[in-house]
């Protein structure tokens, strides 16, 4: 039996035919819009997928620790966890508030309201950085998973409390740095956030979690740093300046320890001051770290400088005497005045008695141009390049702008405003012979200290041991006296410049002291300046800042276990003087 | 005699069943690589030999020795569906009965049984030709379409009504009935929307409210932009697994992306020319179908073909318009790709009956014990 192989096409085959066709043009529509999503949407669809696929999540770094010179730890960063909400998946804001409160340091009103005012949040952090206790709590009372989280979080703790809160400055929520070398050095102690690229799918729920394999573990985590501070040399000082505040009752004060030889900064503390336990309530310009930042007039302690060039440049040698014309000297325009009318001055007792006439009288042998280069030379009128960011340059006018009465002015300290810090770096380069350091921070074992020869290591020498000695044996700075040390120094007392009359006052002083010991071998230099004293004696530099000064010394250099060495030359050569 | 059975071997559908069956092997392998699970494919493998016996089975025995038990086997695959409702839900639905390691899936067997039922039932003219001898298929199929409904899967429950219009049309039903009835059917689709649940009304708002591009949707709508997101990432020519360049594309998030969205990994897989030859390869198994159909002189043999190949043809339309946003989105397996023991070894088994029909072609082979 064969069969027929060429069937002909009936009415009915036909209808199997038809059925085919209509199957091949809703295909030919589905291959369109293929051709649509393949070919023409896909450079867009590709590139968004991998836009909203993955989102990257950022793993905070350990911000770094701050440890003092001797490595005891000022700052440093502990995990603690921080508490989130996803308010939109709590169904009932009220019952939640209510059970929830209970572990949180809240009523159930306000955490209702809290969670009324986010409602639609899928994110909202509660409260950040609370204790693990208050985070196992908070777990125990078993809400449901979706409508909170934690996440570790680290908090910046300084063991030493509110000691140096100026130089350390601060580090907010978020790792963000505030003042201080929180921020100067941020770049090394906050460290890198690691990210990762997390899947989620359209719930919002991680489906995986690709950690960055590549990223090393210390390059991640902030690095350490080690400041110059001493913080037991820096309790001292803080002390000390206290005492101060009570005693004064000033508007401001502020100190710098400094070691002359390698313009290492041991302490620096400034008042008003703030708490990091009350950061909501810091006094009017406590956040100003006031050595770096108060620029004044320098008043006397600026004499030193032009002396030393002076005698460097050979305008005047040191044992010329100087007539200081019985008190009243017309210079130009202008009378001026000593406290006490003096006649010939030996060089030395123009500094020891702070005669304004005697420096005038120096400076109009130097001129303005040499004044200028002088006090450039010390490095007024530029930041010192201390490693904190709020430090100030003070102001040296341009010699354009000087006129006959600047070579008066200046030569006393006015007419030119400077920050301590820019004042004991200057004292420190006489101390150390001539060198002109810049003041560090940061310690660095390494490398040497940028430095300039600025005076010659005699006539820094000569200056130190000669009339600086001589100011606190005899001068205005008596009351700087130590027992144990020989002490050099000088004080200053500028008159504020009242901006509302155009005059100097005769009430509002910036009373200021910068020494160091031992006189022939100086180990440490210190600044108080004081703010418009207002109780405790005259307003004098002498009277207000000496002591404290001198206090910080002695105490400083005997933490340091520093001995004098006292020869008989010395000795001597101090009986010769008196 | 044995010459003629092996000449009428329709060659070419059975090179582009098997081509198919591999093109889903490797699409479920690359799903495996991706979502980085690894035996999905080699269980496709195991059942694909299965369902190879199963079809050498159907082809062999003549396909008029099952007419008489076709009502029957319909009332048995009847009772499992409704079986199923005593049974454990899962995934939300009752739709599989669990036989120790596996799963069966009785709407599976049903669309089988159900296309020989009918096909039984449409051998004789006054079936179709009057409009009220319509009303015994149109029960015939409404069974298992509320049954199935109820499981619920609403996709495989609309696949027997185009089979239904297809058979009728092929059978010689009048042309002005099967219009009327259509014009009926679109009457009842505000019904149809009532009944629908909100999941399922949210995917009949996707496909028109939808963008093609922007960010994914949550809930509601994620699945589809996910889909025809995949295929826009393999682009015309797809993704290279070992190809670092597209490493970040592979990891499309995509759920069911081995059975009902297989699809989508065909097209991120190999692009638009990949499943430009996946449609070749289904011509090629429908045309040659419905050349069987259209060359097939006795009624239930020709009616079965065309049924199964409809059958076929409306899962594969309604899967990749679902896939590509032309549709709804329907628990629908793209038949023979998919993975999925119950759905290969049906389908396999109903393409041995396509075979056995064209082994066939004439009214009296074999066919004496019957007559």
């Amino acid at each position: 039996m064969t069969l027929p192989l060429d069937i002909p096409i009936t009415p009915v085959s036909r209808r199997a035919w038809f059925i085919g066709g209509i199957l091949c043009l809703a295909w030919m529509g589905v291959m369109g819009r293929l051709c649509y999503l393949q070919w023409w949407l896909h450079p867009r669809l590709a590139t968004a997928a991998q836009r909203q696929q993955y989102t990257s999540m950022e793993i905070p770094a350990r911000a770094g620790d701050i440890v003092d010179r001797r490595g005891r730890l000022l700052a440093t960063s502990m995990a603690r966890p921080s508490l989130y909400l996803v308010p939109k998946k709590i169904l009932d804001r009220k019952a939640y508030a209510e059970s929830a409160c209970t572990a949180l340091s809240t009523t159930a009103a306000e955490l209702e309201k809290f969670l009324n005012k986010h409602a639609t949040k899928g994110f909202v952090w509660y409260e950040r950085r609370i204790t693990w206790e208050r985070a196992r709590a908070f777990r125990e009372l078993k809400m449901p998973r979706e409508t909170f989280g934690f996440q570790d979080e680290f908090l910046r703790e300084y063991p030493y409390g509110d000691l140096a809160c100026h130089v350390l400055g601060l580090r907010q929520l978020d790792n963000q740095p505030f003042g201080g070398l929180e921020a100067a050095m941020n770049d090394l102690l906050a460290g890198t956030p690691e990210v990762w690229h997390v899947q989620r799918d359209a719930l919002g729920k991680v489906v995986e979690v690709f950690p960055n394999d590549e990223a090393e573990d210390d390059v991640n985590q902030g690095r350490t740093v080690t400041s110059t501070i001493d913080i037991v040399l820096q309790k001292q000082t803080e002390e000390v300046l206290d005492e101060l505040m009570t005693k004064h009752a000033p508007k401001s004060a502020c100190a710098i320890v400094m070691a002359p030889k390698t313009g290492d900064v041991l302490a620096l503390a400034s008042r008003p001051s703030y708490s990091y336990a009350d950061l909501a309530h810091v006094p009017e310009g406590g956040w100003h770290n006031g050595g770096l930042t108060i620029q004044y007039e320098p008043g006397s302690t600026f004499k030193p400088f032009i002396v030393a060039m002076a005698l460097q440049n050979g305008y005047i040698t040191k044992d010329e005497m100087i007539d200081c014309e019985r008190g009243a000297y017309r210079m130009g325009r202008r009378t001026l005045h000593d406290t006490h009318a003096y006649g010939l001055l030996s060089l030395t007792d123009v500094l020891v008695k702070s005669s304004n006439i005697g420096m005038s009288k120096i400076g109009e042998k130097m001129g303005n141009d040499a004044l200028f280069d002088a006090i450039t030379r010390f490095g007024f009128g530029r930041r010192t390049g201390i490693e904190l960011t709020d430090e100030l340059p003070g102001l040296v006018r341009p010699l354009e702008q000087w006129t006959s009465y600047s070579t008066g002015s200046v030569t006393m300290g006015q007419e030119i405003s400077t920050t301590p810090l820019q004042i004991l770096t200057g004292t420190c380069c006489l101390a150390n012979g001539g060198r002109l350091i810049k003041p560090r921070i940061i310690r660095d074992d390494e490398h040497l200290p940028v430095s300039s020869q600025v005076v010659s290591p005699e006539i820094a020498r000569w200056l130190i041991e000669g009339p600086m000695v001589e100011v606190v044996k005899r001068g205005t700075g008596k009351t700087a006296q130590l027992k144990d040390y020989t002490v050099f120094g000088k004080t200053g007392t500028a008159q504020k410049f009242d901006t509302e009359t155009g005059q100097y006052s005769h009430s509002k002083m910036i009373c200021s002291f910068v020494g160091g010991a031992p006189a022939n071998d100086p180990q440490v230099c210190v600044i108080v300046t004081v703010d418009e004293p207002t109780k405790g004696g005259t307003a004098y530099g002498g009277v207000v800042a000496g002591p404290s000064c001198a206090k910080i010394i002695d105490r400083v250099l005997k933490t340091m276990k520093v001995v004098e060495k006292r020869d008989l030359a010395s000795e001597e050569s101090d009986t010769n003087h008196r | 005699m044995t010459y003629d059975l092996i000449s009428r071997v329709p060659v070419w559908m059975l090179l582009s069943v098997y081509a198919l069956i591999a093109l889903g092997m490797s699409a479920i392998a690359f799903a495996d690589q991706v979502v980085g699970e690894s035996d999905f494919y080699t269980r496709q493998l195991f059942w694909a030999v299965v369902g190879t016996a199963a079809m050498i089975t159907m082809a062999t025995i003549h396909y008029k020795r099952w007419m008489p038990f076709s009502y029957l086997l319909f009332f048995m695959t009847l009772v499992l569906l409704v079986l199923v409702f005593f049974l454990p839900s899962k995934y939300g639905s009752q739709r599989w009965i669990p036989l120790g390691p596996m799963t069966l899936q009785p709407s599976e067997f049903a669309k089988i049984t159900y296309v020989m039922a009918l096909a039984h039932y449409l051998i004789y003219d006054r079936s179709y030709r009057k409009l009220s001898g319509l009303i015994v298929p149109f029960v015939l199929t409404g069974i298992p379409v509320a049954l199935i409904l109820k499981e619920p899967d609403l996709g495989t429950s609309l696949l027997f009504i185009p089979v239904l219009f297809a058979m009728l049309f092929a059978a010689g039903a009048r042309w002005y009935h099967l219009l009327l009835l259509i014009v009926l059917g679109v009457m009842m689709v505000p019904v149809l929307w009532i009944g629908m649940n909100a999941e399922q009304k949210s995917r009949v708002t996707a496909v028109f409210t939808q963008k093609d591009s922007g960010t994914a949707p949550s809930g509601d709508g994620y699945h589809l932009h996910q889909s025809k997101r995949m295929l826009a990432v393999g682009g015309v020519w797809g993704v290279d697994l070992n190809n670092p360049e597209h490493e970040d594309k592979l990891e499309v998030h995509m759920p069911a992306s081995r059975t009902d969205f297989i699809f989508c990994r065909i097209g991120q897989r190999y692009g638009l020319v990949g499943c430009l030859i996946m449609f070749g390869l289904y011509l090629a198994l429908l045309g040659n179908a419905y050349r069987i159909a259209a060359s097939t002189e006795e009624p239930f043999g020709r009616l079965l073909v065309v049924g199964i190949a409809t059958l076929l043809a409306t899962q594969l339309t309604i899967n990749v318009s679902m896939t590509v946003g032309l549709m709804p989105i329907t628990g629908i397996t793209l038949p023979l790709v998919s993975y999925g023991g119950s759905s290969l070894l049906v389908t396999l088994a109903s393409i041995g009956l396509i075979i056995n029909v064209a082994l066939r072609p004439t009214f009296d082979m074999l066919g004496q014990t019957f007559r």
